[in-house]
């Protein structure tokens, strides 16, 4: 989630009210946003992902004084512009161009860094760092239209806040936007944005020029968006037009796109707003309290919707361009169900129509669970990310790994409990000078062939003297308990183990399990000084055998 | 009276019987002496033998007469009217100055003259001393007769009267006599009778089949504890903590009329996004918030269909490109919700809850606060009556079942529910917590998973938090810990005592 700054004069004054730090706390939580800190009469807070218009002071501004009453939503101003952008010559790997103007703005400092940072949170969140959408703010009249949006094989201009002009390549190269986004344009196709005179805007989505900036003294706005999907930038641009327009600007031109697959349709679209039916009968069944459809509709007024006609039973809602979230009735519905308050909404629960019903795994493993408690285990926890490092050293050479680690010791899924059931032993055995141990873990593996999930229950014996038999005897008691008889049969192949003494476990014909003592070369990696005997059977097999429903679990 | 054919005793009464039956008579002093107590420290063992007929005993005084320090001289150097009654024999007559050869002390001197003329031995004449001879014979007898005394108490004697003879001893000093009162106890012949039949009891720490066959157990000495000291721990196998607070949210689940399921933790994209309405371009999807396997499924049929229906509510709703491979994609789930589409998708229309309590993934480095690897509790409640007001409702009583109290609920935002809620619960120390995610399923997930005019009430709770709350653990990692005394030591928490709960 973004963070967001403002400060409280510019807020108070986009507002044209004050408000108490209370009053406003409250607010805020009604728009889902959560507070950081409130000093210095400076605002710092989280906004969800669903409210981009909510990433800086204008949009905040203008949904608190819908919240306030001290103003009532109005649709946008929206006209053509006189000018045309051309995007025939467009880049095929960023084929589109949109843009709007807002005129009659008026800006200071402030409000420029507001601007800046919510294309900067717009960029990041919804643009897919720039990937998919770039949003670029120019001063109109240091422009002649009509402008061009064209791939070029080179380009000069002076980046934004550099003093001399660079060559595209050099751009890349030498600025700080050109080494972070840079990957996203191809060398010698570069996207360019220029006028009719060959004044450069920008070289999207990298940098814009330093020359057509927008300053103080702006008072016309250029607004662009480029990228791959139409749509996105449409409703992108729409939330920064409209924060752009609540500095006092007068109306909104949107700027007719020629040459290029996309028109500016999506964007005229966009600008104008949505109209949804909302019924009374689905507020009342998603909400699931009785409800008065007529003040519902009244507090939507606060939310800036504009409740265009309406009747008992159902209504047309205006939605405005800025609310990119909305995409149906339940979305209006659910500002209707913050207008009451989560907290007052109760009532009775609908009752469960069956008894609840535990998973056959769960329940197994809770038997094994008890049952390896009486045997004198002590239950472990481990996770099932691992360090594949360790898997290797330990003989295991097929097992899932990520491909994108965050730290190398937790890269790898463990394909058996035993690998960390044998470091949690070493690890109490070494810490405690422990002379025996016995501990079990059952938890979930990930079958390196199906990649499905298989539930474990491994156990570890160790001390002077422990043999195989330490480990059939609890196999056997183990299984015993649960009313199957384990049969043991000489195996090759098992992990970790000495192949004279291992087995597999089988249960009415059908392997369950493996059992055997530890190869003193892992001892001997694991540091430990007495023979360890391990065991591991599946949860899954034993659920099964039990007669227990079979588990619901599928490999992908 | 039948004597039995052995006679098991506490071990000090044995000890103390042994003796008088082989001493027959002794006193209590000295059998305190010999089992190595103070007298009165065996007064209750002789009362308790006394009561079973074993012993007898007696009060008495008597009186121990030893030689005093000036009587143990005389003994040995013979009395002083006995050396001068020698002398002037020897000498016929002598000047008290010459007495001194004597050896005496001027008082014995004195005392050896005194007794001579009480005999009417002595004859004084012109400074001269003289016997007259004729009267020396009775106090010959007088010399002889203390000296026998003091010969006869040369070791002391106990006496229980004092003899006429020892008047003349005590009257000059030549003894000294003391008062004693003492117990004496003498064997019955009861002891006497069975005394090789005598078998100790043994040291009362533990309980005996013997001494539970005892007839009485009046006799018998337990070890008083000494209760100030920290008794040991005793050896303890249990299941994990995390385990057992995991166990008790699924019997909360079961009791509130929940069904169990599971689903993969190696997931498809179209699983963990795409069947949720999470855009392909979702901050959620980039590789910095999801582990990705690197490669995909290799043709799933049985979702074919769903895969295109899912595209196409994408490409209606979200307006972007969607693409099917991304779907296809293999991930490590990054929430348990993709159980409760999947379930969703198998089940369809229908009155039914479900749940699950998982493992899910994140890209994360642990921290106090973070981990790679954590739970959560889905669950979904599906029906056509079904609203917000029964999760929130849910919510609450899930709450009070963990004993967390009433919830304070905020409007939220996920990508797959509207409305969407964030419930939170007040911890004594941090203030209120966010615990409780959840919303409404959007028909934009339901109706591709097969589900028109049904509402599902859906969430994904972060139990590991709630964890830490209830066994007031500070750090997530040592939820997950393999130290075997932390797990045995840790307490569980009240809720899942049952102390409170569940109500």
């Amino acid at each position: 989630m973004p963070v967001v700054s403002v400060r409280l004069w510019d807020l108070f004054r986009l507002m044209g009210a004050q408000l108490e730090e209370g009053s406003l706390s409250r607010l805020l939580e009604g728009l889902k946003l959560e507070v950081d800190s409130l000093e210095g009469g400076t605002l710092t807070y989280d906004a969800p992902h669903d409210r981009p218009d909510l990433y800086s002071a204008e949009g905040l501004a203008r949904a608190l004084a819908y919240q306030l009453g001290t103003r009532r939503p109005a649709k946008y101003p929206v006209a053509r512009s006189g000018f045309y952008v051309d995007s025939g010559a467009a880049p095929r790997y960023r084929p589109h161009v949109l843009m709007t103007v807002v005129r009659g703005v008026e800006l200071d400092d402030e409000a420029i860094s507001q601007l800046f940072q919510l294309q900067e949170k717009l960029h990041v969140t919804h643009c897919g760092n720039r990937e998919l959408v770039s949003i670029g703010l120019y001063d109109l009249d240091t422009l002649s239209p009509p402008l061009y949006y064209r791939e070029v094989d080179t380009a000069a201009f002076r980046p934004l806040g550099y003093d001399r002009v660079m060559e595209a390549r050099e751009v890349l190269r030498e600025t700080e936007k050109g080494r972070e986004y840079g990957h996203l344009v191809e060398e010698g196709r570069y996207p360019l944005l220029v006028d009719s005179r060959g004044t450069v805007l920008s070289l999207p989505p990298i940098v814009n020029s330093e020359d057509t900036r927008v300053t103080e003294k702006t008072r016309n706005v250029l607004i662009d968006v480029t990228g791959t999907e139409p749509y996105l930038m449409a409703s992108i641009l729409a939330v920064v037009t409209t924060s752009v327009y609540e500095r006092g600007a007068k109306t909104i031109e949107v700027v007719p796109v020629v040459g290029g697959a996309v028109t500016e349709e999506p964007l005229a679209d966009a600008l104008l707003g949505k109209k949804i039916l909302v019924t009374a009968e689905r507020a009342i069944g998603l909400i699931g309290v009785d409800l008065d459809f007529a003040r519902a509709l009244s507090d939507l007024r606060k939310h800036g919707y504009v409740v265009e006609s309406s009747t008992e039973e159902r209504a047309v809602v205006w939605v405005p361009p800025y609310r990119v979230d909305v995409i149906d009735e339940d979305d209006i519905i659910e500002d209707v169900a913050i207008s009451m308050d989560y907290n007052r909404i109760s009532g009775l629960i609908e009752p469960p129509r069956s008894r609840g019903v535990e998973h056959p795994l769960e329940r197994t493993s809770r038997r094994l669970r008890d049952a390896l408690v009486g045997l004198g285990f002590m239950e472990v926890l481990n996770f099932m990310l691992t360090d594949p490092d360790y898997l290797r050293a330990l003989g295991y050479a097929e097992f899932v790994e990520v491909e994108n680690p965050k730290m190398r010791t937790y890269s790898a899924l463990r394909p058996s409990l035993l690998p960390g059931i044998l470091k949690s032993l070493s690890n109490n055995v070494r810490k405690y000078e422990l002379r025996s141990l016995r501990i079990f873990e059952i938890g979930d593996v990930v079958d390196p062939k199906s990649l499905a999930t298989v539930r474990m229950a491994s156990g570890a014996i160790y001390g002077a003297g422990t043999t195989l038999t330490d480990g059939l005897a609890a196999l056997r008691t183990l299984l015993e308990v649960l009313g199957l008889r384990a049969r043991f049969r000489r195996t090759g192949g098992v992990p970790l183990t000495i192949e004279e003494r291992s087995a597999a476990v089988e249960v009415d014909g059908v392997v369950a399990g493996i059992v055997g003592e530890v190869h003193p070369r892992y001892l001997k990696h694991l540091r430990l000084s007495s023979p360890v005997t391990v065991f591991e059977v599946s949860v899954n097999g034993i659920a099964e055998l039990l007669g227990a429903a079979s588990p619901r679990c599928q490999p992908c | 009276m039948e004597i039995p054919r052995e006679l098991k005793l506490p071990p000090r009464l044995y000890l103390i019987a042994k003796h008088v039956a082989s001493l027959k008579r002794v006193t209590a002093a000295e059998l305190a002496g010999l089992v190595g107590r103070r007298e009165q420290d065996i007064m209750r063992d002789l009362a308790e033998l006394g009561s079973r007929g074993l012993i007898t005993t007696s009060r008495r005084v008597y009186h121990i007469v030893e030689l005093s320090e000036r009587g143990r001289k005389y003994l040995e150097r013979g009395l002083p009217e006995e050396k001068l009654l020698e002398r002037l024999t020897e000498v016929g007559r002598a000047r008290t100055s010459d007495l001194s050869e004597l050896g005496l002390e001027e008082d014995e001197v004195e005392a050896a003259l005194g007794t001579l003329k009480t005999f009417g031995v002595l004859r004084i004449h012109e400074g001269y001393l003289s016997l007259d001879e004729t009267r020396t014979q009775r106090l010959l007898d007088y010399v002889r007769e203390v000296k026998s005394v003091l010969e006869a108490y040369s070791s002391p004697k106990t006496l229980l009267e004092l003899p006429e003879s020892l008047k003349e001893a005590r009257r000059r000093g030549l003894v000294s006599v003391r008062q004693r009162k003492e117990i004496l106890v003498e064997a019955t012949d009861i002891l006497l009778e069975c005394s090789d039949r005598l078998v100790p009891g043994e040291v009362v720490t533990v309980i005996t089949p013997e001494i539970i066959n005892l007839d009485s157990w009046d006799s018998i000495e337990f070890k008083p504890f000494d209760l100030s000291v920290e008794p040991p721990r005793a050896p303890i196998f249990r299941k994990h903590f995390f385990v057992e607070v995991l166990d008790y949210m699924r019997e909360l689940m079961l009791s509130l009329g929940f069904e169990e399921v599971k689903g993969p933790h190696v997931e498809l994209g179209l699983w963990n996004f795409d069947a949720l309405f999470v855009q392909q371009h979702h901050p959620s999807r980039r590789p910095t918030d999801v582990y990705l396997l690197g490669k995909s499924a290799k043709g799933e049929p049985r979702v074919e269909k769903l895969l295109e229906l899912v595209g196409s509510y994408h490409r209606e709703y979200r307006r972007y490109r969607w693409d099917q491979s991304r779907a296809l994609e293999l991930v490590l789930r990054t929430h348990c919700t993709s159980v409760s589409a999947r379930t969703l998708w198998e089940r369809g229309p229908g009155e039914y809850r479900v749940f699950t309590i998982d493992r899910v993934f994140r890209p994360d480095t642990p921290d106090p606060t973070h981990l790679m690897e954590f739970h959560q509790l889905d669950g979904i409640i599906v029906g056509t009556r079904v609203s917000f007001k029964d999760l929130l409702e849910f919510f609450r009583e899930f709450a009070r079942g963990l004993g967390l109290g009433e919830p304070r609920f905020r409007p939220a935002y996920f990508p797959f529910t509207e409305p969407s809620v964030e419930g939170y619960v007040k911890h004594p120390r941090l203030g209120w917590i966010e615990v409780l995610p959840g919303g409404m399923f959007r028909r934009q997930v339901l109706e591709p998973l097969g589900l028109r005019g049904y509402n599902v009430a859906a969430w994904g709770i972060g139990v590991d938090r709630i964890a830490m709350v209830l066994l007031g653990i500070s750090d997530i990692r040592d939820l997950y810990t393999d130290d075997v005394r932390e797990v045995e030591r840790a307490p569980l928490p009240r809720v899942v005592l049952g102390a409170r709960g569940l109500g």
